[in-house]
C-alpha cells in the first residue's frame, strides 16, 4: 500500500462496483427465472379457462382467467369463473367486480358484434408483480451486509499502518528514543514518521549531550582536584615541619572543602554510572543479608565514631539476583545516609525479609526524618530536604538517594519512605523482585 | 440476453485483466510504462489485424483464427516460461504475454460485437451487458492487484508462484483450440463438474479465467494442464532454490 487514499478509493469501488454488479445479475437471472414462470403459469391458465367448455370434469381452478365471449349481447362462450351475464363494460382496461373479486378487465369489440372479455383476479395479479420485484430486491439487500462486511475489512486494513504507527507510540518507554519503523509506510505517514523520527533524534542527542556532559566535568575535574588534595597535603605536612599554627583553621576547612568536592565529582560520576540508560548490569545471585553485613563492616568505624547501636533483623539468608556493584552501592548510600543523619548514639536498624515475590530490605534511623510532604522530592537530583543551609550541616550533594532510585529501577523493583518505627526517624523500603 | 453478454465479454475481458495485473506485479518498476506500452501494442495489433479477420478465418481450412490464438497461446506460454525462470520480473517477456492475450482478448470482442458470432443481442441490453462486464472484469482486477501485493509483501516467492495456474490456463485454451479445428481428437469428457461450479457462473469465468477451469475435462485436456502444472513447478523450484543459494 502506497497511499492509503488511493488504496481506499480503488478497492472500495472496486468492491462496491463488483458486489452491486454481481448484485444486479442476480436479480436479473433471478426475475427472469420468475418471470418465466409466470408467463408458463399464463399459458396454463389460458389453457384451464378454455378448456373448460370441453371438459366439464376438469376442477375449478382457485385462480384463473375469467373468458367470456358474446356476439350481439348474446352469450356465445364463458368460463367457469366469468359471470353469466354479458355485461357492457367499457373498451379496454377496466376494474370490475364479479364472483366476489375484484378484477382487471380486458374487453375488446370487433365490427361484426363480437366481443371478447378477459379478467384475472386483481389480487393474483398484485401477488405476481409482487412476486416479481421481490425476486429482484432480494439479492442487492443481501449484498448489502456483504459491502458492509467488506468495507470494515478494507477500512481496518487501510489504517493498519496508522495503527501500528499509535501501538508502537505507546508502547514506547519514557527513555526510548530510537526511530519508529513501520512494516509499510504509506505516502500520507511518511512526512509525520519523518518528522517524529527526526524529534526523537534530536531528544535523543539532547539526552545524550546533557548525560555526558555532567560526567565528562566531573572527570575533568578529578585530576585537578587530586593535584589540589596532595598539594594541600604537601603544604600541611610542610606547616607542621616548619612549627607554623593554623589558629583559625583555614587549612583544615580547605581540606574539607576538597573533601567534599571529591565526594560530590565521585557521586555525580556514580549516578551517571548507574543510570539504567548507561548501567550494564552483570545480575547474578546474591546475599543480600551477607552483603549488608559486609557494608555495615565498612561503614563500621563511622558508626563507632558516632556511638550508633545497629541491628540486622529478619531472615538469615536472603537471595536477589542483582547486580553486585550496584546492589552494594544502594545499600552503602542508605545506610550512609542513616550515619549521617542520625545523632551520636542513635539507632540504626536493618530488616531483611521476603514478601510474596519480593525481597525487602527496610533500613530506620532514629534521625529527624523528612517531612512526608517532601517524600517525592528527596529522589530528585541535588535536592537536600532543607535546602543548601541544611539544619543538621551535614554535608552532602542530594545526589544518593536519586543513585539509589537509579539503582532500584534498574533492577525492576520499587522505594518507599515513611517514618521509621522509632520516636523518630525515617524509614527506607527497598523491594526487589525474586 | 443482457446475461449473456455479460459472460461473453467477462470470459474475454478477465483473463487478460489477470494476467496484466500478474505482469504488473512482477515489474519492480516502471508499472505505468508497462501498461500503456501493453495496451498500446494490443490495441495496434488488434487494429491492424481487423481488416484482414475475414481473410484469416478462411486460412487453414476456416481453422486460420483457431490456429492464430494457438500461436497466441504457445508464445504466452513460452513467455510465462522465461518469467518463473528469469531473476527478476523482466519487462519484454511480460509485454509478450499481455500483447497475445490482449490480441486473443481483442479480436474475439471485435467479432461479437460486429458479427452474428457469440449470438449477442446488439440492442441496450449488449451495452449494458458490456458496461457490466467492464465494471466486473475491472473490479476484480483491482481486488487482485492488491491481494498480490499482500502476497508480494509477505512471501515474494508466491508471486512466482501464481504464474503456474496462468501458464496450465494457456495449455489448456491451446488445447482445446486445436481439438476443435481437429488437430487433436477430442476425447469424453472424465467428470462434469458443472453442477458444483458452473461455467457459465461467475465462478466459473473467473475460475476458468485464472487456470483454466474446465467443467467436462477429457484426457487430453487434463494430461496437459497437469504437466504443465508438475513440470513448470519442478522448474520454477529449481529456478528459485538457485537463486536463494546464490543470494539473489
Amino acid at each position: 500500500m502506497t497511499s492509503v487514499r488511493r488504496y481506499l478509493i480503488s478497492v472500495l469501488i472496486a468492491v462496491l462496483v463488483l458486489t452491486s454488479f454481481l448484485a444486479a445479475l442476480q436479480s436479473y437471472r433471478l426475475s427472469a427465472e420468475r418471470a418465466r414462470e409466470l408467463f408458463d403459469q399464463d399459458l396454463q391458465l389460458i389453457a384451464g379457462a378454455i378448456w373448460q367448455q370441453y371438459d366439464v370434469n376438469m376442477p375449478q381452478p382457485a385462480q384463473g382467467l375469467a373468458v367470456q365471449l358474446s356476439r350481439h349481447g348474446e352469450l356465445k362462450y364463458r368460463s367457469e369463473l366469468a359471470p353469466q351475464a354479458v355485461n357492457s363494460w367499457a373498451q379496454g382496461y377496466s376494474e370490475q367486480n364479479f364472483a366476489g373479486k375484484r378484477w382487471r378487465v380486458f374487453v375488446q369489440s370487433g365490427n361484426n358484434g363480437w366481443q371478447i372479455m378477459v379478467a384475472q383476479p386483481l389480487q393474483q395479479r398484485l401477488q405476481l408483480a409482487d412476486e416479481l420485484i421481490t425476486a429482484s430486491i432480494y439479492p442487492v439487500v443481501l449484498s448489502l451486509p456483504v459491502q458492509a462486511l467488506l468495507i470494515w475489512l478494507i477500512v481496518s486494513r487501510a489504517l493498519s499502518p496508522l495503527r501500528s504507527l499509535s501501538a508502537q507510540l505507546a508502547s514506547r518507554k519514557a527513555n526510548e528514543l530510537s526511530p519508529v519503523t513501520l512494516e509499510q509506510v504509506p505516502e500520507e505517514l511518511k512526512q509525520v514518521l519523518q518528522s517524529t523520527n527526526q524529534l526523537f533524534e534530536r531528544l535523543s542527542a539532547t539526552f545524550a549531550r546533557e548525560k555526558r556532559f555532567a560526567s565528562d566535568v566531573a572527570h575533568e575535574l578529578r585530576t585537578p582536584l587530586s593535584v589540589l588534595e596532595i598539594n594541600l597535603h604537601n603544604a600541611l605536612t610542610r606547616w607542621q615541619q616548619q612549627g607554623l599554627s593554623d589558629h583559625d583553621e583555614t587549612m583544615l576547612a580547605l581540606q574539607q572543602g576538597v573533601e567534599r568536592m571529591r565526594q560530590l565529582i565521585e557521586q555525580i560520576m556514580l549516578l551517571n554510572r548507574t543510570h539504567p540508560d548507561n548501567f550494564q548490569a552483570k545480575t547474578r545471585l546474591l546475599d543480600w543479608v551477607a552483603l549488608c553485613r559486609q557494608v555495615v563492616s565498612e561503614w563500621f568505624s563511622q558508626l563507632e565514631q558516632k556511638q550508633h547501636s545497629i541491628s540486622i533483623e529478619g531472615d538469615e539468608h536472603l537471595m536477589v539476583k542483582a547486580d553486585d556493584f550496584a546492589l552494594r552501592l544502594l545499600v552503602s548510600n542508605l545506610l550512609g545516609n542513616a550515619i549521617k543523619y542520625t545523632p551520636a548514639g542513635g539507632q540504626i536498624r536493618l530488616t531483611l525479609h521476603t514478601s510474596r515475590d519480593k525481597a525487602v530490605l527496610a533500613i530506620e534511623d532514629s534521625g529527624p526524618g523528612i517531612p512526608p510532604q517532601e517524600y517525592p522530592q528527596v529522589f530528585n537530583r541535588f535536592y537536600r530536604v532543607g535546602g543548601d543551609r541544611h539544619q543538621f550541616a551535614v554535608p552532602g550533594a542530594g545526589l544518593g538517594l536519586a543513585i539509589v532510585k537509579d539503582i532500584v529501577s534498574l533492577h525492576n523493583g520499587s522505594i518507599y519512605l515513611a517514618p521509621a518505627g522509632f520516636a523518630s526517624g525515617l524509614k527506607v523500603t527497598v523491594e526487589l523482585p525474586l | 440476453m443482457l446475461i449473456n453478454t455479460v459472460l461473453l465479454v467477462t470470459r474475454e475481458l478477465l483473463p487478460l485483466l489477470l494476467l496484466l495485473v500478474l505482469m504488473l506485479q512482477l515489474q519492480s518498476a516502471q508499472k505505468s510504462r508497462f501498461l500503456l506500452l501493453s495496451v498500446l501494442l494490443s490495441t495496434a495489433l488488434v487494429l491492424l489485424l481487423a481488416p484482414w479477420l475475414a481473410l484469416l478465418t478462411q486460412l487453414a481450412e476456416g481453422n486460420g483464427l483457431e490456429l492464430l490464438f494457438v500461436a497466441c497461446y504457445g508464445v504466452s506460454l513460452l513467455a510465462l516460461i522465461i518469467l518463473l525462470t528469469a531473476k527478476a520480473g523482466p519487462f519484454s517477456p511480460a509485454l509478450v504475454v499481455i500483447t497475445a492475450q490482449g490480441l486473443i482478448c481483442g479480436i474475439n470482442l471485435l467479432l461479437y460485437s460486429f458479427t452474428g458470432i457469440g449470438n449477442v443481442d446488439k440492442g441496450d441490453s449488449y451495452w449494458l451487458g458490456t458496461l457490466l462486464a467492464l465494471g466486473i472484469g475491472l473490479s476484480i482486477a483491482v481486488l487482485w492487484f492488491h491481494l498480490l501485493d499482500e502476497l508480494k509483501r509477505r512471501t515474494p516467492a508466491l508471486l512466482l508462484l501464481m504464474l503456474l495456474p496462468a501458464c496450465a490456463r494457456q495449455t489448456i485454451e491451446a488445447l482445446a483450440l486445436l481439438q476443435q479445428t481437429g488437430w487433436l481428437p477430442g476425447g469424453q469428457a472424465l467428470w462434469d463438474s458443472g453442477v458444483v461450479v458452473s461455467e457459465q457462473s461467475e465462478a466459473g469465468v473467473f475460475l476458468q479465467a485464472w487456470f483454466g477451469y474446465e467443467a467436462t475435462p477429457d484426457l487430453i485436456q487434463l494430461t496437459g494442464w497437469l504437466l504443465t502444472l508438475i513440470l513448470l513447478s519442478a522448474l520454477g523450484y529449481r529456478c528459485y532454490i538457485r537463486r536463494v543459494k546464490n543470494g539473489l
